[in-house]
């Protein structure tokens, strides 16, 4: 577009408006679609189980996540005793910041025009969005391992330990799958990765091993089955969780959801082409103005979803993976596979530059 | 304002925090955070030094010291992963991980 | 509002470090040490390194301070008692070495001319790292050393815990 992209500088006032109106519209977006995604989770299983699922709140059941937050807050809040009191309610908090600070540079839509100024569709376009992206939510474990920790007790204890073992492993995979993609857009920042697709191929079909290792590993790092051992019921009782209840279980819950979306986002960013419609250009975004950023919205949220939906499937088909079993699959599996991808991926761009 | 002091004395309370830690400190896991936080205040420094001492003609900084920066974090992972390998074997082996009680240098 | 920033991280770090040192839990020890860090790479921010910042969080708040709680979870919650008192001696040979230091820094800061941090919205330093890691001139030859010592470090370690494990069944 020939319009400059609004600073800080040209309008101070408008500027702020702009992106505090960003904030509280993307990350209430973003809640709710986590608390509806607690409903669809229930509904799902229940289809897929051959039962109505949660059908009493509302027209089919779709107040039903309202419902459950009323309820929880008048839950009674219990401490244990033998608690780590700081840590204790720290914990939840942790659990629940670093899904909500990404959402901050994840590219929802084209530039939107606003009397005259070009207001870029992403909170922070940082330019090193990525790196950003993968430095916050590695803090999301800390949450666990607090919470296993600091509850004292010897299941949340066990959970906390897995979850830090598989965290880090499987946050080497979902950084090293996607190395070959930035060596194609020669550029960390997610909206260059985006522009990129909308002119090109999306980077599920052009990066096809990238694509499947960053999946599992995204599984790994939301904690879902198939990868959900450090809350696995059947083992760990809750795992990290077992001690909490009321509120601090609800941020707990609600922090996974919000994970599982902002991981669902990067898959659209990614691989799927972020806000791109099949067969329009870069051009034609632009060539249809405030429309275009409507319609790249939409298709955004849409492919999200479509992910989320995934999420769940798999949750409800796979049975869980044994403690070993996941370790030799990321370290003797993954890791060499995404290694070869990104020699692979600079052998054939070396090739086509010369 | 801020200026290049600012950021020394910075460094140089940091890094005495985390000599204290290394110093008074006796459990072997806890000695190695001390070492990880005077390795952050010398970071501190360089980082500083690059951006204060070092502007180009036009202004521009070469990100000289902060390339060291990169080399200080790989190699301080890496001597936190071998540490922390001889802290559990240690524990395993004399079931300790005070460093006073680990004087005799063979068994 | 850069002043502000330096004011707020520093805070952090100071009180990070504060707690890291003289706290009874090892846990609280190193979750303080996670806001140590945490300071320090939002001070490199103010410095207008953002690779850099985001680097420190992911491999040492996300890395290499997990690898030690994992360490303290394998280990003994015992953070042992303060050894305070061997010290009180060498108090004043601290003091002797940090006036020499304040010396020299006070030296330091007279060449820096008073230049004073300005950017509010710092310059993209990836593009500029990148170059000087791969360029011969620049630092390829460390950047490849290091990659063997990385090579080293996890064989190394490996072995160690192997033969933990091979050499103490009990263990």
């Amino acid at each position: 577009m020939s319009l400059a992209v609004l600073t800080f500088a040209d309008d101070p006032i408008f500027y702020l408006a702009a992106n505090l109106a960003k904030i509280v519209v993307f990350t209430h977006i973003v809640l709710i679609l986590s608390a509806l995604s607690v409903l669809a989770e229930r509904k799902v299983s229940a289809w897929m189980q051959d039962r109505l699922g949660p059908n009493r709140v509302g027209p089919g059941g779709i107040l039903q996540p309202a419902a459950d937050a009323l309820k929880f807050f008048f839950k009674e809040d219990i401490v244990p005793g033998h608690v780590d009191k700081v840590l204790y309610i720290l914990a939840p908090a942790i659990a629940l910041m670093p899904a909500l600070i990404v959402l901050a540079v994840i590219p929802y839509g084209p530039p939107l025009t606003v009397l005259g100024e070009t207001i870029p569709m992403v909170i922070a376009d940082l330019d090193i969005g990525i790196l950003f992206v993968f430095a916050i939510s590695s803090l999301g474990v800390y949450g666990i391992v607090l919470a296993g920790w600091a509850s004292n007790s010897k299941y949340p204890m066990l959970g906390g330990v897995r979850a830090s073992a598989q965290m880090i492993s499987y946050e080497v995979m979902l950084g090293l799958s996607v190395v070959g993609i930035f060596m194609s857009t020669e550029s960390l920042r997610l909206t260059d990765v985006i522009t990129s697709q909308v002119d090109g191929t999306w980077f599920m079909f052009s990066q096809p091993i990238a694509f499947i290792i960053f999946v599992i590993a995204a599984f790994a790092e939301t904690n879902r089955l198939p990868f959900d051992l450090p809350e696995a019921e059947t083992e760990l009782v809750a795992g990290y969780h077992t001690e909490y209840s009321s509120m601090k279980f609800a941020m707990f819950f609600i922090g996974e959801y919000t994970a599982m979306f902002v991981f669902s986002a990067l898959v659209a960013v990614l691989f799927l082409g972020g806000w791109d419609i099949p067969f329009m250009s870069n051009a034609d975004f632009e060539a249809l103005g405030n429309w275009g950023t409507l319609l790249g919205f939409l298709s955004f949220f849409v492919k999200c979803l479509a992910f989320l939906f995934f999420y769940i499937w798999v949750r409800w088909t796979i049975p869980r993976f044994r403690f070993d079993q996941l370790m030799n699959l990321g370290w003797k599996v993954l890791m060499p596979i995404a290694l070869v991808n990104v020699v692979l991926t600079g052998v054939v761009l070396g090739w086509l530059g010369s | 304002m801020i200026g290049l002091e600012h950021y020394l004395y910075l460094s140089g309370v940091v890094f005495t925090l985390g000599l204290c830690g290394v110093m008074m400190r006796r459990n072997v896991i806890l000695v190695l955070m001390g070492v990880e936080i005077m390795l952050n205040a010398a970071n501190l420094a360089l980082v500083a030094f690059n951006k204060f001492m070092l502007p180009g003609a036009d202004g521009t900084v070469a990100p000289d010291g902060q390339v060291f920066v990169f080399f200080t974090i790989a190699v301080a992972a890496a001597e936190v992963a071998v540490a922390l390998v001889i802290a559990v074997a240690l524990f395993r082996r004399l079931d300790t991980v005070n460093v006073d009680d680990v004087a005799n240098l063979r068994w | 509002m850069l002043d502000f920033m330096f004011v707020f991280f520093a805070a952090i770090a100071l009180a990070g470090g504060l707690v890291m040192a003289f706290h009874q839990s090892i846990v609280h020890s190193a979750f303080a040490l996670v806001a140590v860090l945490f300071g320090v790479a939002g001070l490199y921010w103010t410095l207008g390194a953002d690779l850099l910042g985001a680097t420190q969080i992911l491999l040492y708040v996300g890395g290499v301070t997990i690898l030690l709680l994992f360490a303290v979870m394998l280990s003994t919650r015992d953070a042992g008692r303060l050894a305070i008192g061997r010290y009180i001696l060498m108090a004043p040979v601290l003091g002797l070495l940090g006036a020499g230091l304040l010396r020299v820094y006070q030296g330091v800061i007279a060449i820096s001319e008073g230049r004073e941090l300005t950017l509010l919205e710092p310059e993209p330093t990836s593009d500029a790292i990148g170059q000087l890691f791969v360029d011969p001139h620049g630092f390829l030859l460390p950047f490849e050393v290091l990659s063997v010592l990385l090579l080293v470090v996890l064989v190394g370690a490996v072995t160690v815990a192997r033969q933990q494990q091979e050499g103490t069944p009990d263990a």
